[in-house]
């Protein structure tokens, strides 16, 4: 296990990743952003969603996690550009979660754009984590 | 993208991974495994399941599966993860962070019941876990 070294963890690249992710979260599920597609495609109160707490804590603590992990993955590849992070976190984002996403929905027969919305917003989340914990290794 | 290398993969290996990783898959949501909770809990109805592309829903499976198996084992070379250990944490990892974490997030915002998040995250953990430990051992 020489690869996973927690001492490649730039705190404060983790901090500034969280933010930055939730911030565009915030912006992209924001009714003035998609959230009123969004919800009407899932189906969901947006007045419920505004005032949920625990998705809120979940998806710092999920951002802060990959944060950390990109940390790692980053340092070890030696991807310790923003442009490469960039990349690193779409590819990432484009293989391991848009993909899925896509799939999970056409199983569901979920409508397509609730599935587009999601899918693409954790390929810009990705890249965004990505970019910021190049720029501090 | 220097990472993003295929020397060093070994496509006999990928190819076990895939196969091995896409049968967990089928068992695990059929209803010999977690369907029947899965679709109480998902609201999925035999209609729903009509109106789904099962063209898409399966090629979909194979692409995404092996894509990601791919990219595993890219990322298992360039990281000398070399042993089944290495790949089954890695692959576990992966699993639990870019794909159970996505899971908790958009299910959590979608009110949807934590049991799907659950059985999405840890089928996810279990496939990618699994094909990194095949991995390894090649």
């Amino acid at each position: 296990m020489g690869w996973f070294d927690l001492g490649e963890v730039r705190w404060i690249a983790v901090a500034v990743a969280t933010l930055a992710a939730f911030v565009v979260t915030f912006l992209w599920y924001h009714p003035r952003g998609l959230g009123t597609v969004w919800a009407r495609h899932a189906a969901v109160d947006l007045d419920a969603v505004r005032t949920a707490v625990v998705p809120r804590v979940m998806a710092v603590v999920v951002f802060a996690v990959t944060a950390a992990v990109m940390c790692v993955l980053q340092a070890e590849l030696l991807v310790v550009s923003v442009g490469g992070g960039l990349l690193f976190g779409a590819s990432v984002g484009l293989l391991l979660r848009l993909l899925w996403s896509a799939l999970h929905g056409a199983q569901e027969a979920r409508p397509a754009p609730l599935t587009l919305i999601d899918a693409v917003h954790d390929v810009v989340v990705l890249a965004l984590i990505g970019a910021v914990v190049g720029a501090f290794l | 993208m220097e990472w993003l290398s295929f020397e060093g993969v070994d496509w006999l290996a990928v190819a076990i991974a895939f196969g091995v990783s896409f049968a967990f898959g089928w068992w695990y949501y059929s209803p010999a495994g977690v369907w029947k909770v899965w679709k109480r809990a998902a609201k999925v109805t035999d209609a729903d399941m009509e109106g789904a592309s099962m063209g898409v829903a399966f090629g979909g499976t194979i692409v995404a599966n092996a894509l990601g198996v791919i990219l595993l084992s890219v990322l298992m070379v360039r990281l000398d993860a070399a042993t089944w250990p290495d790949g089954l944490v890695l692959g576990a990892m992966l699993g639990l962070v870019y794909r159970a974490g996505a899971h908790a997030i958009h299910n959590g915002f979608a009110m949807r019941s934590p049991v799907v998040t659950a059985l999405d995250g840890l089928h996810d953990v279990v496939a990618l876990g699994l094909a990194g430990a095949l991995l390894g051992l090649f």
